[in-house]
């Protein structure tokens, strides 16, 4: 990421930015700041700065994307360690040689590094099937705010020795440490892949349509509906394997009066569909919820969510995960921050999970951002007391201001 | 009121052991080397509020607390070192919620492990994670430990089937975290899941279930050498043929199944290789003939397909049953966890015959070959104390073994009392310093489930102490922000 000292990042102004090229560098810069009482944001392709709460004041910036290389490459046995700031691209090409892959979607993943997606705790539209990087997740080195770097699982595929730091990490939004290296399990690249495009005639159509795909449980790797009335079907696996799943697919499809637009086939175009699914429905000024809901219940939520917004007199969009009941909602609300803030309310009244995934900072400010507190915040608060007692990592950027 | 009177209001008559037989035998359990004296009170709570009585009974008295489940665990885990309360969880369960429609359940913790799968197969949904002592272990173990299994394999452990757990913690307060996919904040429950017992008592557990798969193909490959096995595994997982399991069993494990089960597993030849393959009808047979393709290329000489259900189901409870059958060969088997990168099987296959060999040591491997996680059997009789030393030392030595070849002391069973030294093997001061943090946020007085995990040396003793000094005075002078 281009960042200059003086350049504003996420609504805060950076004092300095600095670009470690090793873990040790990155480690010393860090002890270095501890002891001028510097706080320091950690950035990887700030592709999802806007996941966290805004934080007022950045001292340094400590961009990851000189850590970029593979640390280790196993292929035989579909392991890699990399360094954080390596893009999602690049480390797609790595194992692509070999005919393997990380299971994650990246919405820009020439920008998004592996170690911000860890910490983000991003998933994309396939994680039905694909899960998330949690699962993927083997071992880490994590450089502790006083410099002190810690490792963690290591490099086989099952492990239970000692506490599971290497997943507390994920979705920590770098605030228990610098992930300046991870660990993970690859998968081979399935022999056949395809996003099939189906258009119907609304969202509400679309979202039961998904559903339908469900609660038939096959293995689809991906239902995805939108407000558009669009919805996508991943079908990987063996050659014959997708004929079946792509045939069922149009089936039921069919039957909820929905047609084929067009099918993206072989891995590099099926990445692209998806990470396509994930691009903001209003550019700069959007902002999405994420709703937690449940498979049975999302075409439901895809109605109480879209009268929200419209009891705020906000126009929306939304997609949603029907296999994992995961509803993104977008709306561009860039000149009426009050009405914004209406609808947060209204949708924490009308769901148990609701947090923000994306919103500019200035209007960011005004929301809660994460919903309700969770109930172990009491405990979060004593980690991060223990992993950087002087909270000068992401500072008040996570969940209860941590 | 006394400990013993508030451990009774508590619980109440029936769910509370004082007398020296009954708690005698809750100073064992599946792992035979290790043993401790009993715990002081066993209590079988059947809430979270008895749960939360105990707990604050045990905190005011000042005394160690133990949860444990079935005690089939391998590593002294649910073993009162120093005495104290043990909690035995087996009471809590029941199934509370199955959410057939989102593929859910909610257990408390002392459902046994198969019984849930049992009662969600009718609807065409299973939970994945199936130790081998499924029959009898209990799911709030498997969490405690985040037990494996062999369909591990495809489907991953314990952690990546937990979606949420309510939990007691050390200070009797009670949390739940994980219900909704993307809870903000730290991920406590992969924290929990896998800390075996020293962090929190698990009283509820929400669980993933998985559809049943449509078509599923088990065969068997036999092997002239465990080494050709060995090596025939490392080839199916570098073409990513991604069977759902490959378990292997050398030629004593062999004689020591068919001895006791007759299940027919070929006894002519130095390993048998199971191997399942399961997924959609259509591309079935075709992936389960690539991962026979391999076997034969690397010499397999004989392969059977099982044919029925019945024929399947006799392959797998050979495997399954094969601690038992190891009962019939000595007095006492010693089982190790260690793991190693999958390409290294063939070299700590190697290891640990030499080891075991010159420990003049019986050894017996049936293990999780997909996964690289070993289980080398050490046949002995404790009764023999040279034996025991001898028994002992080979352990360490196969764990040693497996680091060296870039793995790990324990792929599912977890770190106990019984591995505790072997922490150092793998992680450094600034590794523990890290994990005594976690438990001294969660665990300040250090009196749950003491003595595990962690080595034993001054060092690290010191360091679970800073930990949970630093701990108890943010939290009396209010300085979490």
């Amino acid at each position: 990421v281009d960042l200059i000292s003086g350049a504003t990042l996420d609504g805060a102004v950076v004092g300095e930015v600095v670009r470690p090229l090793t873990l040790e560098d990155a480690a010393a810069l860090l002890a270095d700041a501890g002891e001028r009482r510097r706080n320091v944001y950690i950035v990887g392709g700030a592709t999802h700065l806007e996941s966290g709460r805004p934080v007022e004041r950045i001292d340094i910036a400590l961009v990851t994307g000189g850590l970029g290389g593979v640390v280790r490459y196993e292929p035989d046995d579909l392991t890699i360690s990399v360094q954080s700031g390596m893009a999602a691209a690049q480390l797609a090409a790595v194992l692509a040689e070999h005919g393997q892959r990380l299971p994650i979607d990246a919405e820009a993943p020439e920008h998004a590094t592996i170690g911000g997606m860890v910490a983000a705790g991003v998933a994309g539209p396939r994680r039905y099937g694909l899960r998330t990087l949690r699962e993927a997740l083997i071992g880490a080195k994590i450089a502790l705010a006083d410099g002190t770097v810690v490792r963690t699982g290591g490099m086989v595929v099952k492990n239970v020795s000692g506490y599971d730091l290497t997943r507390l990490m994920h979705g920590s939004l770098g605030s228990l440490g610098l992930i300046a290296e991870v660990n993970f399990k690859t998968s081979p690249i399935p022999e056949t892949l395809a996003a099939v495009h189906f258009s119907l005639a609304d969202g509400a159509a679309a979202a039961r349509a998904a559903h339908a795909l469900y609660t038939s449980r096959l293995p689809f790797i991906a239902l995805h509906a939108a407000s558009d009335g669009s919805l996508v079907v991943g079908c990987e696996g063996h050659r014959s394997d997708v004929t079946r799943l792509r045939a069922e697919a149009e089936r039921v499809v069919a039957a909820c009066k929905g047609t084929v637009v067009e099918a993206a086939l072989g891995a590099e175009d099926v990445a692209r569909c998806w990470s396509g699914r994930m691009a903001p429905a209003f550019g700069e000024r959007t902002t999405t919820f994420r709703i937690a809901s449940t498979p049975s219940q999302i075409a439901a939520a895809a109605a109480t969510a879209r009268d929200a917004a419209l009891r705020a007199d906000l126009e929306t969009v939304w997609s949603a995960d029907a296999g994992c009941g995961l509803l993104d909602m977008s709306v561009d609300a860039a000149d009426r921050p009050e009405d914004l803030v209406r609808l947060e309310r209204s949708l924490l009244d009308g769901f148990d999970a609701v947090r923000v995934a994306r919103c500019p900072a200035r209007l960011r400010s005004r929301l809660s951002v994460f919903g309700r507190d969770p109930q172990g915040l009491a405990l979060m608060r004593a980690l991060k007391q223990q992993f950087d007692p002087e909270h000068r990592l992401q500072r008040g950027r996570n969940v209860g201001v941590i | 009121m006394s400990l013993r009177d508030d451990l009774l209001a508590a619980v109440g008559l029936d769910g509370f052991v004082d007398d020296r037989g009954g708690l005698s035998a809750f100073s064992y359990e599946a792992a035979l080397p290790s043993h401790t004296g009993p715990p002081d009170f066993v209590v079988l709570p059947r809430t979270t509020d008895q749960v939360v009585a105990v707990v604050k009974a045990a905190a005011a008295a000042g005394v160690p607390i133990v949860p444990r489940g079935s005690g089939t665990g391998l590593c002294g885990g649910s073993l009162p070192a120093r005495g104290g309360i043990t909690v035995a969880m087996t009471r809590m369960n029941r199934i509370l919620r199955i959410d057939y429609d989102d593929r859910r359940a909610v257990v408390q913790p002392g459902v046994i492990n198969l019984d849930l799968s049992n009662e969600t197969r009718p609807h065409g949904l299973f939970y994945a994670p199936d130790p081998s002592s499924q029959k009898i272990s209990t799911i709030g173990g498997n969490v405690a430990c985040n037990a494996g299994g062999p369909h591990c394999l495809a489907y991953g452990t314990t952690t990546d089937h937990v979606l949420g757990l309510t939990c007691v913690l050390p200070d009797a307060s009670v949390i739940s975290c994980g219900i909704a996919p993307d809870d903000p904040g730290f991920d406590l429950t992969a924290l929990l899941t896998g800390s075996e017992g020293t962090l929190g008592i698990v009283t509820e557990i929400a669980v993933r279930l998985t559809p049943v798969p449509e078509a599923v193909r088990v065969a068997l490959a036999a092997f002239d050498s465990l080494d050709a096995a060995c090596r025939a595994v490392s080839k199916i997982i570098a073409r990513g043929l991604s069977p759902t399991a490959l378990e292997m069993m050398d030629r004593l494990a062999v004689a020591a199944i068919e001895n006791a089960f007759h299940v027919g597993y070929p006894r002519d030849c130095e390993a048998v290789l199971l191997i399942e393959v399961d997924g959609l009808a259509d591309a079935i047979d075709e992936r389960l003939a690539a991962v026979v393709a391999a076997c034969r290329e690397h010499g397999a000489a004989y392969v059977r397909e099982a044919r029925t259900q019945a024929e399947r189901d006799g392959l797998w409870a050979g495997r399954k049953g094969a601690a038992g059958a190891f009962g019939r060969m000595a007095p006492n088997f010693y089982i190790q966890d260690g793991v190693v990168p999958r390409t290294r099987l063939p070299a700590a296959l190697a290891r640990v015959k030499e080891i075991a060999a010159y420990y003049r040591l019986e050894n017996a491997n049936v293990f999780h070959a997909g996964d690289g996680n070993l289980h080398p059997n050490l046949l002995f009789d404790r009764r023999d104390a040279d034996q025991v030393k001898r028994v002992m030392a080979a352990g360490t030595d196969i764990l040693r073994a497996c680091v060296d070849l870039g793995g790990t002391v324990s792929g599912e069973h977890g770190i106990g009392l019984e591995k505790r030294s072997a922490m150092d093997l793998i992680f450094g001061a600034d590794d523990l310093a890290a994990m005594a943090n976690v438990k001294g946020c969660f665990n300040p007085s250090l009196l749950f489930n003491p003595d595990k995990i962690f080595p034993s040396s001054r060092r690290c003793a010191e360091l679970l102490e800073l930990a949970a000094n630093a701990s108890r005075l943010s939290a009396e002078g209010g300085a979490w922000i």
